[in-house]
């Protein structure tokens, strides 16, 4: 009996030997299997545990509810004649910088994306699931982002489905820049902030890397400078709220809002390639 | 039988771990896994322990941004010391399942954070690791008990427990299974 008990565990500790060296190339098809197969029902739970929430708000709805109901619909209404405005301000703008020798700088393509789920299984991530996969051209270290702003990177791609780390989690790095003054520095996640859960906290992020003569103040923004060749160039990441020194008082830290919600999105795009233009590159060759 | 119904069990467990929200600012997740595997711990033998662990530590990785094996490692290890020293603890009643179960997820939280932070996979302080460790053991302590009346109640279904009225784990707890 004892020794068929040892047989047993040393079948287990060979299996996760096994497990913990395989290669990398295996250990992500084996995992996108299981997501695979997992997928369909995790939807399933997510989006009825989202709808019971949706549900139970309406039968909860109060008056100033309804009130800010009625503004959102007045606000759909104004937003659907906004693609005309954009359309002849996009045509106006054409003609500007053709007149000024510019030619467009950003071509990004743009997969929309809506979130399925949130959160990872083990908690110590925070990440939310999208329902596009490497079959409509989403595959890992790809920028996310909404309207707002930056919402994270792709960490995970399986066929139909792929899982996006925030900003907001300490283990994503950002390679950012202030406008005014462009000063550079590291965002990164301070975590805990339930954001991928749905929590109604306000997730934060940190600037660091800063040097102690930057002139970083409350309310400046903050976009991406491009470095790394993950996340594209002049993506809004956030604002300013709060600047410190660090202990060394070698460099200075700044706490960053994300200007996208990230406890509320649904819908985000995945910038899946980035065509640079003529004047992009010359901008980059002089850079380096 | 005794195969499927395991991997039935883990599978759901681990969808509706996924989905399930998370609770406080460490990411407390309710340990469903955890709590399949304490009880094929309490109330099998070292194999089927360690088939529990396999596939719910597997699924715990697979469903998370884990590198695999962390999970079969840990769920696996706290799983054969709870298979080991049962029969020193267990006496028969509804708070030592309570008990495996917070036991059981504090445990295997703070291993896999442990392993988290020396396997360089990501940036965690032993003060968040306790954090979780001790949300998860309050998690534990009810989800446990819930976990062992389904799994019971299944096994009992499908003809791998005896069906008798008796007290849950003197019910679900025999020998030669």
């Amino acid at each position: 009996m004892r020794e068929r008990r040892y047989i047993f565990i040393s079948i287990a500790v060979i299996a996760a030997i096994v497990l913990l060296n395989l290669s990398g190339a295996v250990s992500r098809h084996a995992k996108t299997a299981f997501r695979e197969a997992v997928a369909p029902f995790d939807n399933f739970f997510s989006g009825s545990a989202a709808r019971l929430k949706e549900s139970f708000g309406v039968l909860t709805a109060s008056p100033d509810s309804r009130k800010a109901g009625r503004q959102a619909d007045e606000e759909l209404f104004r937003l659907r004649q906004l693609p005309n405005e954009i359309a002849a301000l996009q045509r106006e703008n054409t003609a500007l910088r053709e007149q000024l020798g510019f030619a467009r700088r950003i071509t990004m393509n743009l997969i929309l994306g809506e979130v399925v789920s949130r959160g990872d299984a083990s908690g110590w991530w925070e990440i939310v699931g999208l329902d596009k996969g490497a079959e409509d051209g989403v595959s890992e270290d790809m920028a996310v982002m909404t309207p707002e702003g930056l919402v994270g990177k792709t960490v995970t791609a399986a066929k139909h489905t792929c899982d996006v780390l925030l900003i907001t989690d300490r283990n994503c790095n950002v390679s950012a820049r202030t406008t005014r003054g462009g000063n550079f520095g590291i965002v990164r996640g301070l975590g805990g902030s339930s954001s991928a859960a749905g929590g109604g906290s306000a997730p934060l992020c940190v600037m660091e890397q800063l040097s102690a003569q930057a002139d970083v103040k409350e309310g400046d923004e903050v976009v991406t400078c491009g470095l790394g060749g993950v996340f594209p160039k002049g993506l809004k990441v956030g604002t300013v709220v709060a600047v410190a020194t660090d202990k060394t008082g070698m460099h200075k830290t700044a706490v960053v809002k994300p200007a996208a919600d990230l406890s509320r999105i649904e819908y985000v795009f995945v910038v899946a390639s980035r065509a640079e233009s003529g004047s992009d590159r010359r901008e980059n060759g002089k850079a380096r | 039988m005794k195969i499927i119904i395991l991997l039935f069990s883990a599978f759901f467990a681990a969808v509706l771990q996924k989905a399930s929200p998370e609770i406080g600012a460490v990411g407390i997740k309710l340990p469903l896994l955890q709590g399949v595997v304490v009880y094929y711990a309490l109330t099998r033998r070292a194999d089927m322990t360690l088939a529990a662990g396999l596939v719910a530590g597997l699924l715990h990785d697979a469903l998370s941004l884990m590198p695999l094996g962390y999970s079969v490692l840990c769920f696996c290890a706290v799983g054969i010391v709870a298979n080991r020293f049962r029969d020193v603890v267990f006496n028969e009643s509804f708070l030592t399942i309570a008990f495996f179960g917070a036991v059981f997820a504090a445990v295997g939280t703070a291993a896999l954070g442990a392993a988290l932070r020396y396997g360089g996979v990501m940036e965690v302080g032993w003060g968040r690791i306790f954090l979780k460790a001790g949300g998860e053991a309050i998690a534990g302590l009810v989800c446990a008990p819930l976990i062992f009346r389904v799994l019971a109640g299944m096994d009992r279904l499908t003809g791998n427990a005896p069906r008798r009225r008796e007290p849950i784990d003197a019910e679900i707890r025999y020998s030669g299974i």
